[in-house]
């Protein structure tokens, strides 16, 4: 559950960034089926963070106040 | 030489002219002297110096026929053409720019070169664009199509960012220090990922802010990455040059900005794949493994079933021996107490039976002709004797 709010919290970038080295990881072998196991895990857990982040991204928009009115 | 109808006089010249290299694509410079225009939209005047004069013609959606005011100094660019049904000569221009700019050109080459060996261009200092932005600046006039096609562009192809906008004028006298003074406003806030300066497609002059130097000093002291998209796919500004990334256009510049979700999404479901094939494979690995530990280490013990069956064996043997044992010393104390008792009288004397005697010479009575009526016999039974006397003798 920790670990789930940690995901949350990471920026969509720190998030693909933390997939795409999850994966390289586990395609590199050599892991205890442990860690192996927790990589798989938290790497599903930021999938699917990432997927939710796309799926419900919205266009903002500002403005900022120029000196010219 | 046979004669030649006029037609074919003027087809000939024309024929030349559209061959001619100078004549098919030349600038001319002058003072335009006449200038109207038609219902359909085209501009015909003429322009003129000191000793000649010529007539011109800009067609419907040429550039610039604005500058074609009596009286103004022009660069027109075009072909010579010949009008057949008067076999006048004209000038058939494309661009009309305001004679001026000539100067400005030559400006524009000198600051560029020191631009350049100030570094400004250089590639090596042209930064890496973010991949994923979160935020984006936009550097553009509030009005007109730009910023709308930027906008629709970005929410199609990854709506996961916030534009802001910094507007500035992009054309005029003051764009190019407005244009500076919005990436400065930009420049200062630190959540920008990168900056977008576009304007629309327009005639050099109209993009000429974009060669001021003020301008490109604003790109290359920015800290954020600067993306331009300046006119069209071929105008080159200054600030296309030192900007980080020159996009051919608002949006290609757009589009340069951000990722595509599509992409993203497709990338992110085979990462999932992959995640699940890597650790499945794994799993799989970890059972063979398990196996093989699991062969070795049965072959490496005893079996449990041949210890069992060993255990069995002995087990009965042991009972085997016991009972043999048992049996042996069982019978034997049986066999002794049998003789202890059979050797004395009183066990079966216990049992009703009698010992008779002769009174007078202690004999064993064993039989009718030890006795004969009238004697006198003791009777011994289990707790003592009797005396009694013989009656009468009956055989069996």
């Amino acid at each position: 559950m920790k670990e789930q709010d940690q995901v949350q919290e990471l920026t969509f970038e720190n998030l693909m960034a933390r997939l795409e080295e999850y994966v390289s990881e586990l395609e590199k072998g050599g892991l205890s089926l442990d860690k192996a196991a927790e990589i798989y895990e938290t790497g599903m857990m930021i999938a699917k963070e990432a997927g939710e982040k796309l799926e419900q991204a919205e266009l903002r928009i500002s403005k900022i106040q120029s000196e010219d009115g | 030489m046979p004669p030649i109808s006029v037609t074919q006089a003027i087809a000939y010249i024309s024929s030349l002219l559209n061959e001619d290299p100078v004549l098919s694509d030349v600038c001319v410079s002058g003072e335009v002297s006449r200038s109207t225009q038609s219902a359909s939209g085209h501009v015909y005047f003429s322009l003129k110096d000191q000793n000649a004069a010529m007539d011109c013609v800009m067609f419907r959606g040429g550039v610039g026929d604005d500058h074609l005011v009596v009286g103004s100094s022009v660069l027109a660019f075009g072909r010579f053409s010949i009008y057949a049904q008067r076999g006048s000569l004209q000038l058939i221009a494309d661009v009309v720019q305001p004679a001026g700019v000539g100067d400005l050109q030559e400006k524009l080459e000198e600051l560029k070169k020191s631009l350049e060996s100030e570094g400004l261009f250089e590639v090596s200092r042209k930064r890496q664009l973010p991949i994923y932005p979160m935020k984006i600046g936009v550097v553009t006039s509030e009005e007109g199509s730009v910023w709308h096609d930027i906008k629709q562009t970005v929410l199609h192809r990854y709506p996961n960012v916030e534009l802001v906008l910094s507007p500035t004028n992009v054309q005029g006298p003051t764009a190019s220090s407005s244009i500076a003074r919005a990436i400065g406003r930009l420049d200062v806030r630190s959540d920008i990922d990168v900056i977008i300066l576009a304007r629309g497609g327009g005639s050099p002059e109209d993009l000429w802010s974009f060669n001021e130097e003020s301008v490109a000093r604003a790109i290359f002291a920015s800290g954020h990455p600067v993306i331009t998209g300046i006119g069209h796919e071929t105008d080159w500004t200054i600030s296309d040059m030192v900007a980080d990334f020159r996009a051919s256009t608002p949006t290609a510049a757009a589009v340069a900005a951000v990722p595509d979700i599509t992409e993203i999404s497709v990338r992110i479901q085979s990462y999932q794949g992959l995640l699940i094939r890597l650790a499945n494979s794994l799993v799989n690995d970890a059972h063979k493994d398990f196996d093989y530990v699991r062969t070795r280490l049965e072959s490496a013990l005893p079996s449990f079933e041949q210890m069992k069956l060993r255990i069995d064996e002995l087990a009965n043997q042991l009972g085997r021996s016991m009972r043999v044992d048992l049996n042996f010393s069982t019978e034997k104390v049986k066999m002794l107490t049998d003789k202890l008792f059979s050797l004395g009288p009183a066990q079966t004397m216990s049992r009703g039976y009698s010992i008779v005697q002769n009174t007078n010479d202690g004999v064993l009575v064993r039989e009718l002709g030890d006795v004969e009526p009238g004697n006198n016999v003791t009777i011994t039974v289990s707790d003592g004797t009797l005396e009694a006397t013989v009656g009468d003798k009956h055989a069996n």
